[in-house]
């Protein structure tokens, strides 16, 4: 029991570790603010969420796993506002024309 | 309007509740203290917040059906956001980096200001697509590549949150 919890907390914190290589990868290769803003919102939900999930797996069933899922839901809560903020500020910046839209069509 | 009547409605009991469990959640240990502590910082927020807190326009979201509907949105949510971020993984680690990112126009198929919330985050959350505003009649959304645009037409995210509108009409 004890060994197949450490295997999974080691799956869980590499695949984190990876997601948030891929974010800060993803940070410094993109062109622009908006895809940038697409390789930092990986980092958070799937980069901290993981990390989080094995640390509810090291506690099992206990009060501080249930902490910790609030946290990841707090997390998930605030992190797409706070992007929505700066590419919010970062599309009212840009001049009205060079805006190119493409729309879709109501389903 | 009964001032006095109107403290301990549903609503308000409802908040307190929610409010409660929440700090009981978060204390270290069940104590008489952290119970009561925790009552009367409840009720103070509860006195402070109840006319910002489930306005009337929103209760038809509340119910059992709704919540059903919801956690199984979410269980769908938890799948594509994992799809999409391997799919964004693979995007940027390839060396020629194959991205056209593009606005898109979503028109506006919500009223309830929840569920507009709740979409516009779900967008956001899947990696590919960020919410960049919303509109009165509009949604933009910035899609990283020509699929991810594309999967915004009629996605998973759209039919649940139409659900979640739809019956609390």
């Amino acid at each position: 029991m004890q060994y197949i919890q450490s295997v999974m907390m080691i799956l869980l914190l590499l695949c984190s570790a990876f997601f948030f290589l891929v974010g800060t990868v993803g940070l410094v290769r993109m062109p622009d603010v908006f895809t940038r803003m697409h390789a930092t919102t990986k980092c958070d939900t799937l980069g901290a969420g993981l990390a989080l999930l094995a640390l509810m797996v090291n506690r099992g069933l206990h009060i501080i796993s249930v902490k910790l899922l609030l946290i990841i839901i707090f997390i998930w809560l605030t992190n797409p506002t706070a992007a929505h903020i700066i590419a919010k500020a970062e599309y009212n910046k840009q001049n009205a024309n060079k805006k190119e839209h493409s729309s879709v069509e109501k389903g | 309007m009964e001032m006095k009547k109107s403290w301990f409605n549903k609503k308000n009991i409802c908040l307190f509740t929610l409010l409660l469990l929440f700090w009981l959640i978060l204390s270290p240990k069940l104590t008489i203290e952290a119970i009561l502590v925790g009552a009367i910082v409840s009720s103070l927020v509860v006195l402070y917040s109840h006319d910002i807190a489930f306005v009337e326009k929103e209760m038809p979201l509340y119910s059992l059906k709704k919540l059903k509907i919801f956690i199984i949105f979410i269980g769908h949510l938890l799948v594509e956001i994992v799809k999409a971020n391997i799919d964004v993984a693979l995007i940027v680690l390839k060396p020629a980096m194959p991205i056209q990112p593009a606005f898109i126009r979503v028109p506006m198929m919500l009223k309830n200001d929840v569920n507009k919330v709740i979409y516009a985050n779900s967008v956001t959350l899947t990696p590919g697509t960020l919410t960049v505003d919303v509109k009165e009649d509009e949604f933009i959304i910035h899609a990283l590549t020509d699929s991810a645009a594309e999967g915004m037409v009629n996605s998973i995210i759209e039919q649940y949150v139409c659900k979640l509108e739809g019956e609390a009409k």
